[in-house]
């Protein structure tokens, strides 16, 4: 039954050129970079929420992290990549999707599409940028470091001498402008994510009808859990809770 | 009832067009917005106006033929409902009505509220059939084909190619359409022979015609009069993604 | 110079007649086939099917259809299904038993050689769609499944939901959509043809319209097919869509083919009657729901402006099932529809107008449950309640005939070929086989069997051997054709008068409607005969389109079909007043039992209409085929 199976394969030239070159292949990468991303976000939020467990254990994670040399460069470099790829089809996508209706309605109108899929190029947009400057805060130290030069060097059970990111953290977030935008921050991830997920899903074609109604619930319902994961950290700073 | 029209008027493909207002008044409630519309180009053309142009035929619902978006919705406020089918009673005595063509760069407005949807055809022409000639074909009971299949492919086979999920979506794609087209033939035995080269060519063509990508928003779902799933994009999306990995190169 | 007519019938025994004819036909060389060019006009079952079929055969196909696509023709609307003598059901049909249904139905007003030819290729045709990815509806086994429709006592009918027609068509347009994309058939769209082109006594091409640019062109061919649909407009108020017309077949019968039996016009039944001045036309709602509903309308004329749940069951007139105790609620559909008619001529009818019976689903929910009516009908209530906002749970339905099909249609012998050589017509623009009154769900099968499985192979015949040479539209004949075009856009356009195309439209309708609809009486007819002329005068005297001829102008095209029906409408009226008997869709009130039954007049009217256009729209010839029985001997149909 399957002409997939009998028929030769298409070279690699043109599997790429379809991928890159068709609405659904670019659909299909952006998917495909974003679930990686939001896979690294799940990541990400569990390394924060060890802000919970204390000072000792978030700092030998973090410094288990820097001191993982090439494969961290390999991560960085991964994630960059992905980065682009996402923003690349996003910004082909959207530019045909432009041009695919030169001239506008005079009454448009919603009917039932989500907020978040609604504003998917300004939170994704948002988000970059704040993800930019988290980079710069807590990677370079490049922004936002006020207080962070009175910090002295952590040193572990162990004995090892670290930065002390804990604390870092802890004086970053307790600034409220900081501490508030980076709750705002994650909060465009959730609403980015509150489609992304559903959607990168329908996208590669994984739901059917039988799976639809749960993803569409489970969609928004992981993308509340990141935003939530994500929140609690600078909140429980500005609270007093993490001090 | 009496309404305020706002009717998009165009006289030809290369002429810019513009909104122009009409007065319908004693509008019957029991009348279907087309009838509404006859009556109101009928009164214009007594005053000297010509009657303004739209797209109709069967007026039952299953041509596909009309089209229009009312107040931002194509085929207007009623779900499943097509414009032919539409009635004036789910309209308010004094309501203001925005009347627009279907709007997508591959979906041209010929004239007023007629657009050229032949870029559908020319989808269907890829790829949306069965390559069998006439006769020689084996019994009709000869290959069983589950209940539960065959109603699968009725539910997408029963798309009117009217193009309002085109007019629906932000970006103008028309993936719920051709999805309807490769869902078909993907539940039915005798689409599979040529399963990955349609996809192919069908999703191909589609992007020739310049619609846009679909971002998953179902504003098509919303508003197909025919009530498509788009169950249908994900089994399309499903398909092509294998048959551009692994499949054919035809 | 009257024309003798010779509809080329086999000879021989009824079952071998088509496989002896097509072993005679000349057959085309397949390397000369892509030589011959077809114009195909129209896109339904029947042109769709054809145009396909052509151009897998080799023929260089040109097919037109005034649409915005090929897939928008009305046999899209067909709601029932599609007969086949499959005998899938094992409840002993036969070929020979759905020719013989479809003989009697027709009232013996049909020829036995092309409704047998029908009965045989009935089963292909299934065949054929289930291998194009008709998804007709299955069994749990994974069978087709088949319904009994129309009254017909086996179950032979194939359906795809409510969507029949849709799909069947769907599948021709897939079949056709291949051929275009292979580049073996040119499609033109938005593309009305206005004339037929003779040379040399052959038909040889069509004048067509742009409906954009409003460019008038010719086209040349080989042979021309048009499958362009009826004629059920000619009433304005029809379940045909809004620009069904017969200005193709018209033109063509002035150009000299003859047309057949057009008084033959079904009414169906079940419609959803008339709510307004403003209406455009009338939707069908399908035959089924009698197998469920009872048709009643109130014992005395006092109670018809009541709400019917107050009207007692003791003051209901369950009128077919008094009247028909054998048939009841489901006797054919020009009995329904004359009953239904009696009853509010009688001013027993509800509704607007006193034009309306109930279709009453009370006893079904109470004897089944409501769920299970609405598994059987949720759609059709739906459509019947967004159209009426009444609900057919709550209160009855109300229902009236409509116009609904032509049997009538251009003369055409057994290879579906016109009086003019090269002029094919299939499918309901022709008159072959449905007699007198179509019998449910046979639309389709006749459609799709001259485009298949027909047409195909008779015009082969006629290619190989019509001995004509090639023409290029530079012919005079092209040129004085096209001049004639031009001048009748231009008339149309010079009017200025003060009436719109549709006002005259629906006044023609109403008139025909009044004295030529579902009863017929030579007073009415004649008055009609009388009023049609002037009606056309004025017409021509007091039209008003505006715009021009040079774009698109859904005036001017509007108008132009108007005309044609105007003229066309004396001819239904004039045979409607010749044939003096009742029969199918024909009803003279002058020829009917006591009890108001059809009879029929065999010893003088067993013959097939054909009107000759003499020059004289007013002044046809009459030229007779006689029909022969020799397998099923004609007798009353009787329902009761």
């Amino acid at each position: 039954m399957e002409d997939a199976v009998s028929q030769p394969s298409p070279g690699i030239g043109k599997v790429i050129s379809r991928m890159h070159g068709s609405t659904l292949g670019q659909k299909a990468l952006m998917a495909v970079s974003g679930i990686a991303l939001i896979a690294f976000s799940f990541g990400h939020m569990a390394g924060h929420l060890q802000m919970f467990v204390g000072a000792e254990q978030y700092n030998t994670y973090a410094h288990f992290l820097q001191s993982m040399g090439g494969i961290k460069w390999a991560i960085r470099f991964g994630l960059v990549a992905l980065t682009c790829l996402h923003i690349f089809s996003a910004i082909q996508v959207s530019m045909r999707n432009r041009a695919a209706r030169p001239i506008a309605y005079a009454s448009n109108k919603w009917i039932v599409a989500s907020l978040g899929s609604r504003t998917m190029r300004a939170s994704g947009g948002i988000v970059l940028f704040f993800i930019g400057y988290h980079i710069l805060h807590f990677t370079t130290l490049t922004v936002g470091t006020a207080g962070f030069e009175k910090i002295p060097e952590y040193k572990l059970i162990n004995g090892l001498l670290v930065d002390d990111v804990y604390r870092r953290m802890v004086v970053s977030f307790q600034n409220p402008l900081l501490a508030l935008g980076y709750i705002g921050g994650v909060g465009l991830l959730g609403l980015h994510l509150s489609h992304g997920i559903q959607s990168s899903l329908q996208t590669l074609g994984v739901l059917n009808s039988a799976y639809r109604p749960f993803f569409k619930k489970l969609g928004p319902a992981l993308a509340g859990f990141l935003f939530a994961g994500f929140a609690i950290v600078p909140l429980a700073v500005l609270v007093g809770i993490i001090k | 009832m009496n309404l305020t029209l706002k009717i998009w008027r165009q006289k030809d493909k290369a002429t810019p067009g513009k909104f122009e207002t009409y007065d319908a008044k004693d509008i019957s409630p029991d009348m279907s917005f087309l009838e509404m519309l006859d009556v109101v180009s009928e009164r214009a053309q007594a005053n000297g106006q010509e009657p303004c142009a739209f797209d109709h035929d069967c007026r039952e619902g299953i041509c596909g033929m009309c089209s229009l978006v009312i107040n931002g919705v194509p085929h207007g406020p009623e779900a499943a409902t097509t414009t032919c089918q539409l009635h004036m009673r789910k309209f308010k005595d004094g309501d203001n009505i925005v009347i627009e063509p279907w709007r997508a760069s591959a979906f041209p407005v010929l004239r007023d509220l007629v657009v050229d949807r032949s870029a559908f055809d020319r989808i269907q022409q890829k790829g949306g059939f069965v390559s069998i000639n006439t006769g020689g074909t084996p019994d009709g009971n000869a290959i069983p084909i589950s209940k539960k299949e065959a109603d699968l492919a009725m539910d997408a086979a029963s798309c009117i190619g009217c193009g309002a999920c085109v007019a629906a979506c932000k970006n103008a794609s028309a993936m719920l359409f051709v999805g309807a087209k490769v869902s078909q033939y993907m539940h039915l035995p005798q689409g599979q022979a040529e399963r990955s080269r349609r996809v192919l060519a069908m999703v191909e063509q589609h992007d020739a015609e310049g619609f846009g990508a679909c971002s998953n928003f179902q504003e098509c779902e919303a508003v197909c009069p025919k009530e498509i799933s788009v169950r249908v994009i994900a089994e399309m999306n499903r398909d092509y993604l294998r048959a551009a990995l692994v499949g054919t190169d035809a | 110079m009257s024309i003798t007519l010779d509809s080329k019938t086999p000879t021989g025994p009824l079952a071998q007649q088509w496989d002896t004819h097509r072993f005679n036909l000349k057959l085309v060389n397949p390397a000369n086939k892509r030589k011959f060019k077809v114009i195909v006009v129209g896109t339904g079952l029947a042109g769709g099917s054809a145009s396909a079929t052509l151009a897998e055969l080799g023929y260089d196909v040109h097919t037109f259809c005034f649409q915005d696509s090929p897939r928008r023709a009305h046999s899209i609307a067909a709601q029932g299904g599609i007969n086949a003598a499959k005998n899938y059901q094992n409840d002993g049909d036969s070929v020979y038993r759905l020719f013989y249904d479809t003989i009697k139905g027709g009232d013996y007003r049909a020829r036995e050689s092309n409704v047998y030819r029908l009965a045989q290729v009935s089963t292909s045709i299934i065949d054929q769609c289930v291998a194009q990815g008709v998804p007709f509806a299955r069994e749990y086994g994974g069978n087709l499944s088949n319904r009994s429709f129309g009254g017909a006592q086996v179950s032979r009918t194939f359906y795809a939901r409510g969507q029949t027609g849709q799909q069947l068509l769907l599948g021709a347009y897939s079949a056709l959509s291949r051929q275009v994309g292979l580049g073996t058939v040119k499609m033109h769209n938005r593309s009305e043809m206005l004339d037929l082109v003779m040379v040399n006594g052959h038909a040889r091409g069509i004048v067509t319209r742009d409906l954009v640019s409003g460019k008038i062109e010719t086209f040349a061919a080989d042979a021309v097919v048009l499958a362009t649909g009826g004629y059920g407009n000619v009433f304005f108020l029809s379940t045909n869509a809004i620009g069904s017309n017969v200005t193709a077949t018209w033109r063509a019968h002035k150009r000299g083919a003859l047309f057949a039996n057009p008084c033959y016009t079904q009414i169906h039944p079940t419609c959803i009657p008339v709510s307004g001045d403003h209406q455009s036309k009338l939707t069908l709602m399908s035959e089924s729901l009698r197998n469920d509903g009872r048709v009643w309308v109130p014992l005395e004329k006092a109670d018809v402006g009541k709400d019917p749940r107050q009207i007692p069951e003791a003051k209901r007139d369950y009128y077919l099932e008094r009247i028909y105790p054998a048939f009841g609620n489901l006797v054919p559909r020009d009995i329904a529809s004359r009953a239904a008619k009696r009853m509010c001529d009688e001013g027993r009818g509800v509704g607007p107008g006193g034009l309306g019976v109930y279709l009453d689903f009370s006893d079904a929910i109470k004897r089944v449950g409501k769920h299970v009516i609405s598994e059987r009908y949720g759609n059709l209530f739906e459509m019947y309640q967004r159209i009426t906002d009444e609900s057919p749970y709550e209160v009855p339905m109300r229902i009236y005939p409509a116009v609904h099909y032509a049997m009538g249609g251009l003369w055409v012998d057994y290879n579906l070929m016109s009086n003019l050589p090269g002029l094919h017509v299939i499918g309901e623009a022709n008159f072959s086989d449905h007699g007198a009154n179509r019998l449910g769900a046979s639309a389709l099968m006749q459609g799709l069997a001259d485009g298949y499985f027909i047409l195909p192979y008779t015009i082969g015949n006629y290619l190989a051997t019509s001995g004509q040479k090639k023409v290029t539209g530079d012919e005079p004949e092209f040129k004085a054709a096209v001049a004639d075009v031009q001048k009748r856009v231009a008339s149309l356009l010079a009017v200025k008068g003060k009436r719109s195309p549709s006002s005259f439209h629906r006044e023609l309708g109403k008139l025909m409607w009044d004295n030529c609809g579902m009863a017929r009486n030579a007073k009415g007819l004649q008055e009609a005969l009388d009023r049609i002329p002037s009606l056309r005068e004025e017409f021509w005297g007091n039209l008003n389109v505006l715009g021009d001829g040079d774009s698109y102008n859904v005036a001017l095209e509007k108008a132009g079909r108007v005309a044609d029906f105007m003229e066309f409408a004396e001819l239904l009226c004039r045979d409607a007043l010749t044939r003096e008997e009742s029969c199918g869709g024909h009803f003279r009130e002058e020829y009917q039992s006591e009890t108001g039954e059809a009879e029929r007049n065999d010893e003088k009217f067993t013959y097939v209409a054909a009107w000759n256009y003499t020059g004289d729209v007013s002044k046809p010839e009459l030229i007779k085929e006689p029909l022969i029985f020799e397998e099923v001997h004609p007798s009353t149909r009787s329902y009761k």
